[in-house]
């Protein structure tokens, strides 16, 4: 009974942090033009094309990926899930790189729909959204749960 | 830090304007080709002592804004295989600030991993010295002063920039980046020419957790002011180490200069620190080590120790205060004359990239 009642506490208080804290995301999907001959893409090239690691697909086509805005939940998300770096940390890696001359950061597109708007008439182009906000103007590469 | 030549200046910014303006001929929006940024940094500091600490316009007892700058940055995409990078630093002088084209090159890509740069480019020598000037990016108000100075008091193990060329290869695997960079060129002190400037620069990167540099360079001085200098090599390796794992923070250096049988211009230099981070919060300990022409007629030793704490107030803003104890064993180190054996530093600093 203690064990029941503990649970069930224990579930209402997840319930709670997830509809008010409002960080807590669904799947986030890479995405590229419809076009693209690329299918997939790992984890590892994600990462690479999105810290500029690597510029072109692994099928030899250039890429040129957009970003959320910097600050957001998607953003922070994605950094630690498929970027493997806290929002202090990619900070840090960015302003490194632009500071040293050597890189510039990917551009900032804007939120879910913008992303997938400039996706959807880029060729070449990859992005991140929320799995939800997916349809058929883009093509999907990767799914991090 | 020494202001470029007015020429060099009026060269590189007609390049700037031009790699603007061709960005913006090539693109339709040009935002997509031309990246601006910039920091800034304003600095307090004061010591116990009458003498200047780090150069003639450095730190005393009536407190100095050493230190206190802000850059400018811009990047811009020429073509698929074309970038031109700049920065340019505004930094407290003795009356005014002084203004200069810190650093500015054009890069080429040979392929993804091979890169051609040509120009006035950061010297790779130190671990933080590509992005020296940028406080935010690390601990301390200012970088282990016994090793990074720029003045020829200190070791001389690094300097801001050399111009000439540069070959940067850069190759991931997984979590994994391994890179060299081989350059070439001279750098201009003022005073003196360090010519035929070669060096390579390794580096190996775990997931910006951990990171290992090494640097070897040689040149030429070019002195002719200073017979016991000139024509006599100028030579120095490095190696360095820093960790930032689960919110520990730690960075060791070392480096060793020779200049052939100028002994007094022969030394080491080395540091250690080690920070924790709690949230926004970050203290952190160093402590430094600097010997110079101990087999010379002017023997210098110094070590110093700092405690210190950084704020993050936002992603891009830190605050820090600092407390320092400089020994100085023999010699006069980085003072500009006899000082107590025993002296005192506080600072404070506010650091802001934008």
């Amino acid at each position: 009974m203690l064990k029941h009642k503990f649970k069930n506490g224990f579930m209402g208080l997840v319930l709670v942090g997830c509809l008010t804290s409002g960080t807590v995301l669904a799947e986030m999907v890479v995405i590229t033009h419809p076009s693209s001959d690329t299918e997939s893409l790992t984890m590892a090239e994600a990462k690479a094309l999105f810290l500029k690691k690597k510029s072109s697909f692994p099928s030899g086509s250039d890429a040129v990926p957009g970003n959320q805005t910097e600050g957001s939940a998607i953003y922070d998300e994605f950094g630690k899930k498929v970027l493997k770096k806290k929002p202090q940390q990619l900070s840090s890696y960015w302003s490194k790189r632009v500071f040293s001359g050597k890189a510039m950061p990917p551009k900032v597109i804007g939120d879910d729909q913008a992303i997938k708007a400039w996706v959807a008439q880029t060729p070449g182009s990859l992005g991140y959204v929320d799995a939800g906000v997916v349809d058929d103007s883009v093509k999907v590469l990767l799914r991090v749960p | 830090m020494k202001k470029c030549k007015p020429t060099y200046t009026a060269v590189v910014a007609a390049l700037t304007l031009g790699a603007i303006y061709s960005g913006q001929a090539m693109a339709e929006d040009w935002t997509d080709q031309v990246t601006i940024g910039g920091f800034t940094s304003a600095v307090y500091q004061v010591t116990d002592q009458a003498e200047h600490f780090n150069g003639e316009e450095g730190i005393t007892e009536d407190g100095s804004f050493q230190g206190t700058r802000m850059g400018l940055n811009i990047n811009a995409r020429l073509s698929d295989k074309v970038t031109m990078a700049s920065q340019f630093l505004a930094i407290q002088g003795e009356d005014n600030y002084v203004t200069h084209l810190d650093w500015g090159f054009i890069s080429y890509a040979l392929s993804e991993e091979w890169t051609l740069r040509a120009g006035k480019i950061k010297y790779p020598a130190g671990i933080v010295n590509e992005y020296v000037a940028v406080g935010t990016l690390y601990p301390w108000i200012a970088p282990p002063t016994l090793l990074y100075t720029a003045e020829d008091s200190g070791p001389q193990a690094t300097r801001e920039a050399y111009t000439g060329f540069s070959g940067l290869w850069e190759h991931s695997i997984d979590d994994w980046t391994v890179g060299s960079d081989l350059f070439f060129g001279e750098v201009d002190l003022g005073s003196m020419i360090v010519r035929k400037l070669s060096g390579l620069t390794l580096r190996a990167d775990w997931n910006e957790v951990f990171q290992a540099q090494a640097t070897t360079f040689s040149g030429t001085m070019d002195n002719p002011a200073m017979a016991a200098m000139d024509g006599e090599k100028h030579a120095a390796t490095l190696f360095g180490v820093k960790m930032d794992w689960n919110n520990v923070i730690g960075l060791a250096e070392w480096a060793d200069v020779d200049m052939g049988s100028f002994t007094a211009g022969a030394g080491q230099t080395w540091y250690t620190t080690l920070g924790y981070r709690i949230d926004r919060w970050m203290p952190h300990v160093t402590y430094q080590d600097y010997e110079k022409g101990l087999t010379s007629m002017s023997p210098q030793e110094q070590h110093m120790t700092t405690y210190g704490l950084k704020y993050d107030l936002s992603r891009n803003t830190s605050l820090k205060v600092e407390y320092s104890t400089i020994e100085t064993e023999q010699g006069t180190g980085l003072f500009t004359g006899s000082v107590d054996k025993s002296a005192n530093m506080y600072g404070v600093a506010i650091d802001v990239t934008f």
